[in-house]
């Protein structure tokens, strides 16, 4: 396996670690004026989510994880799997929904995804980062709420994403939302 | 937006650094401390375990150092009989970078013969507030604010102590198999003291363990023998490392062998110990000396986060 020195690591990389595939979420450069220099990374497991903290010796070696991302068509999903489809080979592709966890919330059929797979087995899969999609569910907006501060009021997508929204925004208008964030980029404009 | 704005940019963080290099300069010179060119490319530089000089070739077969800081130089003039003089340019510590850290940086180092220990800590948080305005200030024993931030004791405290500290509070599966005492020690400290340092207060260390005193001299404080060393924090970010010099050569030469050996240890080159230093050393004047990270000034004063948007970099 490829190996990275922990000089080069960057945001984003993917690393395993005893037997782990982590993502890196920040890394700081840590150097005492007479000490040792260590970086320390924040990483995030990516079978379980949970996000640590690690420390290494400068010039150390960490191994690429055995990840590989491959962009699919969602075609749709079941009680138990979501069904992709590669573009090119047509082939179809289950993930199990326990899989996706969080992402569940981004799922719209027709869409392209990015599945993550480790040691050849999907392990996540992540959306594009901007999505277009229509509010299904908030309340009416309420005409002088501006003036008590309020500008967002919850709403649910036609994924079924709970997202803040702008209090302008009625049910059935398109959003562009930044599924990184969950947040409300804008009203859609295709 | 325009392909103009980049360079704009650029050019507004070289105008900020001229306008706190003259600030500088006249700093020094109102003071009588002497500017001095040192030579950047060296046959031999100041050895330290845990800095790395860049090393490079020239005239097809010798080999040399960037300077790593001007110590050596300045020390050998002032042993010479020189003024106090000061060094404000570039130096290389080859590996460091990060969001404080970058291999090129600009140094600004200073020594004063006439100036006390606490006069010297003085002047160089006057230096240091030309550019930036904290709002309180706090001064601590290296013991005590390690004791009040872990509880541990430096000196009483075992290697062993110190490892179960750090897999309890920090990283549970981190080993040092070739670590000193003092480098668990500068572990805990960056990870668990620094970090606890208020953002608008200027934080004064001093009394470092005796084995982190590299070129001070070593005092006993009660039972304690600790280096007069200071370090200078703002915004949790260290600015300026001090000593009250080491005079004389067998001190000196004993600390430069044993940190080559600990560089052999670590796996790194050994460094040539520049002989003349060791030498001239002797003749060194009782003297406190200073070096102030001025790109970290810079950042903390432009509110960057990054110390590289401080800096023309190529």
């Amino acid at each position: 396996m490829a190996q990275v020195n922990t000089n080069d690591l960057k945001q984003g990389m993917k690393v395993e670690i005893d037997k782990q595939p982590y993502l890196i979420v920040s890394l700081q450069f840590v150097k005492p004026g007479k000490g040792q220099a260590f970086t320390r990374i924040k990483i995030k497991n990516l079978l379980t989510g949970r996000v640590i903290e690690k420390s290494f010796r400068s010039g150390e070696k960490l191994e690429h994880a055995d990840i590989e991302e491959t962009e699919m068509r969602m075609l749709y999903q079941d009680m138990e799997n979501v069904v992709f489809m590669d573009d090119k080979t047509f082939e179809q592709f289950n993930v199990p929904l326990t899989q996706v966890g969080d992402m569940t919330q981004w799922l719209m059929d027709d869409k392209l995804y990015s599945i993550i797979f480790y040691k050849q087995q999907p392990i996540t899969i992540e959306p594009p980062t901007f999505m277009d999609m229509e509010i299904t569910e908030t309340d009416p907006g309420v005409r002088g709420d501006t003036a008590s501060g309020r500008v967002l009021k919850p709403a649910v997508t036609e994924s079924g994403a709970k997202v803040q929204i702008p209090i302008f925004i009625e049910q059935g208008e398109r959003i562009k939302i930044d599924t990184r964030t969950g947040e409300y980029v804008s009203r859609s404009t295709s | 937006m325009s392909p103009a704005q980049p360079l704009d940019l650029k050019l507004q963080i070289l105008q900020i650094r001229a306008e706190m290099l003259a600030i500088s300069r006249h700093f020094f010179s109102e003071r009588k401390v002497l500017e001095v060119d040192c030579p950047i490319l060296n046959k031999a530089i100041n050895i330290d375990d845990h800095i790395d000089p860049v090393s490079v070739s020239y005239k097809s077969t010798r080999k040399g150092f960037l300077h790593t800081s001007p110590e050596l130089f300045l020390k050998k003039l002032l042993a010479k009989g020189s003024l106090d003089l000061y060094f404000l340019g570039h130096v290389f510590r080859d590996h460091e970078e990060g969001d404080h850290h970058e291999v090129e940086f600009t140094l600004v180092e200073w020594y004063r013969k006439k100036l006390s220990y606490e006069e010297m800590i003085q002047e160089t948080i006057d230096y240091i507030t030309l550019f930036v305005q904290p709002k309180s200030q706090k001064s601590f024993s290296y013991h005590e604010a390690l004791f009040n931030q872990t509880g541990l004791d430096a000196t009483e405290a075992t290697k062993e102590d110190l490892l179960s500290f750090i897999h309890k509070k920090i990283d549970s599966d981190l080993n040092f198999p070739l670590e000193s005492k003092s480098d668990l020690l500068s572990f805990i400290f960056a990870h668990t003291v620094e970090p606890s340092f208020k953002d608008e207060e200027l934080v004064l260390i001093k009394g470092y363990p005796k084995e982190q005193a590299a070129l001070a001299k070593t005092e006993m404080q009660g039972k304690i023998e600790v280096a007069r060393r200071f370090e200078i924090y703002y915004q949790g970010i260290e600015l300026a490392n001090g000593y009250d010099e080491l005079i004389g050569n067998t001190e000196l030469l004993k600390r430069q062998q044993l940190l080559n050996e600990k560089r052999v240890l670590f796996g790194k080159d050994p460094l040539p110990i520049d002989l003349d230093f060791i030498e001239e050393n002797a003749k060194l004047p009782d003297c406190r000396g200073v070096a102030v990270g001025f790109d970290r000034l810079m950042m903390l004063k432009t509110k960057s986060s990054k110390i590289q948007e401080s800096m023309a970099l190529s």
